[in-house]
C-alpha cells in the first residue's frame, strides 16, 4: 500500500518510523515523493523577503508615546469626564510649580481652540520649530495643525485597531487640554497658558503624524 | 545586532528601537503576511509586535537569539489574529481545507507559483506549514500554540502539502484529485 502524505512527510523529516515504512524509500516513486516535499519546503524559505510599508515605524512611535504618556496619567478613559477637573488641577499645580513669570503676550478669556478650528490664520511659512513660542505664536500654529488635519480627514476604509486606539488616546488629551485652556482661562497666568498651548502643539503634532502615515498606508 | 543598540534600546533608547524595527521588521513582516495572506493584517502583526518588544526588551537576557525572541513574540500575534479570524469569519477551520480561494482560479490554465497557491491555502493550515517547514517548529510546539494536539499539527501540514501539490501541478492533477473549485477568500 502507498504511504500516506503524512508518512512521507515523515520520512522526509526523519522522524522515527517503522521498519517497514523505512523501506518503502527503497521505491523509486516513494522516493521521488519525498524528495517533491523537500524541493517544496526548500522553494518555502527561499521565498523573497518582504518590506513593510513605510510608516510602520511612526505608527509603533507613536503609540509608545501615547502609552507611556497615559500609563503616567491615573485617569483612564471610561472615567475621564469625572476627572477632568482633577486631571486639570493637577496640571495647573505643575503649571505653578514650574514658575508664575508673567507673559507680557498674554490676554485673558482666549477660547479653546478646539472651538476655533478652521479659522483662517496664515500659515508659518516653513513650518519650522518655534523659538521661544509664546502663546499666540502656538495657538497660531495649532490653528495651522488643524487645517493639516482636516486635509488628512478622508478617514481610511481600514483603520488597525492599534492605530484607532493611539488616535483616540491622542484626541482624548487634546480634549483634555481643551478643557484646561476652557475651564481655567482666565484665572491662567501667561507661562501656564503658554504651557498648555505648547502641551496641545505637540500632541497636534503627533496625531498629524499618525494620520499621515496611516493616510500613506491606506494608498497602498 | 550590535549589542551595543540591544543595550541602549534596553536603556528606553527611541533610536536603538528604530534600529531593531529596521533590522528585524523586513522578517517580522515577511513572516505576518506569509501565515495571514493580508497585508493589512501583517500590519498589525508588525506594529504589535514592535509595541511589545520594545515594551519588554528591558527583561531580554539574551538566553536566545535576538531574532529568535522576536520572531516568538511575532508568532504568538500572527496566532492571535488568525483565533480572531476564526471567530469571526469561520467559527471553526476543520472544514476550511477542503475548500480552495478563489483569487487566482480564475487562471485555471497556468499552474499557480508557491507564494500565490501558500495564500489560497486555509488559515491553520497554511500557518502550519509556514511555522513547521520554515521556522522550525515541532509538531508538539505547533500543537502547543495552537491549543491542539501534535497529530493535529500533522495531518494538516499533510493536507497542505497535498493541496500545495495540486496548486502547484496544474488543472489536469486538480481535475483529477477532484479539487472543490467553491470559492472561498481565506483573509
Amino acid at each position: 500500500m502507498r504511504p500516506t502524505t503524512e508518512d512521507l512527510l515523515k520520512l522526509r523529516d526523519g522522524e522515527p518510523v517503522s521498519a517497514t515504512l523505512a523501506a518503502e524509500l527503497e521505491d523509486p516513486m516513494v522516493r521521488h515523493d519525498v524528495q517533491q516535499l523537500d524541493q517544496v519546503r526548500r522553494e518555502l524559505r527561499a521565498l523573497p523577503v518582504l518590506q513593510p510599508p513605510a510608516g510602520v515605524w511612526d505608527q509603533v512611535r507613536a503609540q509608545l508615546t501615547t502609552e507611556s504618556a497615559a500609563a503616567e496619567r491615573p485617569s483612564s478613559r471610561r472615567h475621564w469626564p469625572a476627572r477632568l477637573a482633577l486631571a486639570a488641577s493637577v496640571a495647573l499645580v505643575a503649571v505653578l510649580l514650574i514658575g508664575r513669570a508673567p507673559d507680557p503676550v498674554s490676554g485673558p478669556g482666549e477660547v479653546p481652540m478646539a472651538t476655533v478650528a478652521g479659522a483662517d490664520v496664515t500659515d508659518r511659512p516653513g513650518g519650522r520649530p518655534l523659538l521661544n513660542p509664546s502663546y499666540v505664536s502656538l495657538a497660531a500654529e495649532s490653528r495651522r495643525l488643524e487645517r493639516a488635519l482636516t486635509r488628512l480627514d478622508n478617514r481610511p476604509r481600514v483603520i488597525t485597531a492599534g492605530t484607532a486606539s493611539t488616535i483616540a488616546e491622542l484626541e482624548d488629551r487634546i480634549a483634555l487640554v481643551d478643557y484646561q485652556l476652557g475651564s481655567l482661562g482666565t484665572s491662567l497666568t501667561g507661562r501656564e497658558r503658554t504651557a498648555l498651548w505648547q502641551q496641545r502643539v505637540d500632541l497636534m503634532h503627533s496625531l498629524v503624524m499618525v494620520r499621515y502615515a496611516q493616510a500613506q498606508r491606506d494608498r497602498f | 545586532m550590535d549589542p551595543g543598540v540591544v543595550l541602549r534600546a534596553q536603556q528606553g533608547d527611541m533610536q536603538a528601537h528604530e534600529s531593531l524595527f529596521r533590522a528585524y521588521g523586513p522578517a517580522v513582516y515577511t513572516m505576518a503576511r506569509r501565515m495571514l495572506a493580508s497585508s493589512s493584517q501583517a500590519e498589525d502583526v508588525l506594529q504589535e509586535t514592535f509595541v511589545e518588544v520594545i515594551r519588554k526588551i528591558s527583561s531580554y537576557r539574551g538566553e536566545a537569539e535576538l531574532s529568535h525572541w522576536i520572531r516568538r513574540i511575532a508568532v504568538n500575534k500572527c496566532l492571535m489574529h488568525l483565533r480572531s479570524a476564526w471567530v469571526s469569519k469561520r467559527g471553526g477551520d476543520n472544514d476550511a481545507i477542503d475548500r480552495v480561494a478563489a483569487p487566482g482560479r480564475e487562471r485555471a490554465d497556468l499552474a499557480l507559483d508557491l507564494e500565490q497557491a501558500l495564500s489560497l491555502l486555509p488559515a491553520t493550515s497554511r500557518a502550519v506549514v509556514w511555522l513547521h517547514d520554515v521556522e522550525g517548529y515541532t509538531h508538539k510546539e505547533i500543537g502547543g500554540l495552537m491549543g491542539r494536539t501534535a497529530s493535529f499539527s500533522k495531518s494538516q501540514l499533510a493536507r497542505a502539502h497535498e493541496r500545495l501539490r495540486e496548486f502547484l501541478a496544474g488543472p489536469e492533477t486538480e481535475q483529477e484529485a477532484g479539487v472543490c473549485a467553491q470559492p472561498l477568500k481565506t483573509c
